[in-house]
């Protein structure tokens, strides 16, 4: 196979400096490179003042959706009621079930971590604002996953909820004692929902980076001027600073991660 | 006060701070391999409840 040459006839006349940065594709690309900044949707370094181990609830709380989502699938297989026959169907409807609670237990000492560290600082309020959302729209997954456990504890919800819901005027709008559809709710619905505001959230993580201590000084006013010679490991993001030989050996002896 | 800030003053740019090595991946499945190891052990000591339906 050849390689087209600038000669090729098939462009004609179109000048180099337009080919191919005027399309569609190029604009698309162009937006998703610069969503995150150069170097940064997956880098092996972090900030010195992430080494804590309260920066780990975030991502086992990532980890916990990942194991509700396996488990989820396997219920699947077998159909809404299999796991009250099946040993493997419950067994299965536990581990979902358990992976849950550590879904919501992380996620919540997550939320009051960032909560008492202000992590909407800095122009980080959409970041904060995704993980709310995140967080109320697992509740409503958890919820509608109650309604289809097809048993007693179901029907007892289902019901109690119905008049909740109806009080509040939104019942004419869905209806939880639906069995069908509180189902197509529970395993497509919303957590696509729920998924795509996760994705979101931890895009806007990678863009504005991690929220620094409190009253933390700008090191780029505060510190004096890197040496080059105690210069350590990857060179960090254009325009950043890098690391001094000290702060390496301070960061990779404590926290998580190292 | 500072304008503009919420009151915290103004946020120095994450990226501008010295770093330290941060295995992300490893993380992440390390809390995968422990998150599986305890809900698989929660399901087998604990179960979960199914009541029957009364109908």
């Amino acid at each position: 196979m050849s390689r087209p040459s600038t000669s090729d006839p098939s462009l004609g006349s179109e000048p180099a400096a337009r080919r191919g940065r005027d399309t569609w594709t190029a604009a698309l690309t162009r937006w998703v490179e610069g969503l995150v900044p150069k170097g940064q949707w997956l880098p092996d370094r972090q900030p010195v003042y992430v080494a804590s181990w309260i920066y780990v609830f975030g991502v086992a709380c990532l980890a916990s959706l990942v194991v509700i989502i396996a488990s989820g699938l396997v219920l699947t297989l077998g159909g809404v009621t299999w796991w009250h026959s099946s040993t493997v169907g419950h067994f299965f409807n536990s581990v979902h079930l358990w992976s849950v609670e550590l879904f919501f237990a992380t996620m919540v000492i997550h939320l009051w971590g960032k909560f008492f560290m202000a992590s909407w600082r800095g122009n980080r309020g959409l970041t904060w604002a995704t993980g709310a959302l995140a967080f109320f729209g697992s509740l409503g997954t958890a919820f509608t996953g109650y309604l289809i456990q097809t048993n007693f504890d179901s029907q007892w919800i289902s019901t109690q909820a119905k008049d909740g819901l109806n009080a509040a005027g939104i019942g004419a709008y869905f209806n939880v004692m639906n069995l069908g559809q509180m189902v197509l709710w529970h395993v497509s619905l919303l957590p696509l929902v729920v998924g795509g505001i996760v994705a979101v959230h931890i895009v806007l993580v990678r863009r504005r980076g991690v929220a620094p201590p409190i009253g933390a000084a700008d090191p780029t006013t505060s510190l004096p001027a890197p040496d080059p010679e105690a210069t350590l490991g990857a060179p960090a993001p254009e325009g950043r600073r890098t690391e001094s030989a000290s702060v390496r050996t301070v960061g990779s002896s404590q926290g998580p991660g190292a | 006060m500072s304008r503009g800030t919420g009151g915290w003053g103004p946020t120095p740019d994450s990226h501008a701070f010295p770093t330290r090595r941060y295995d992300l991946v490893k993380e992440f499945v390390i809390a995968l391999g422990v998150v599986t190891v305890l809900c698989v052990v929660a399901a087998l000591v604990f179960s979960s409840p199914d009541e029957p339906a009364i109908s």
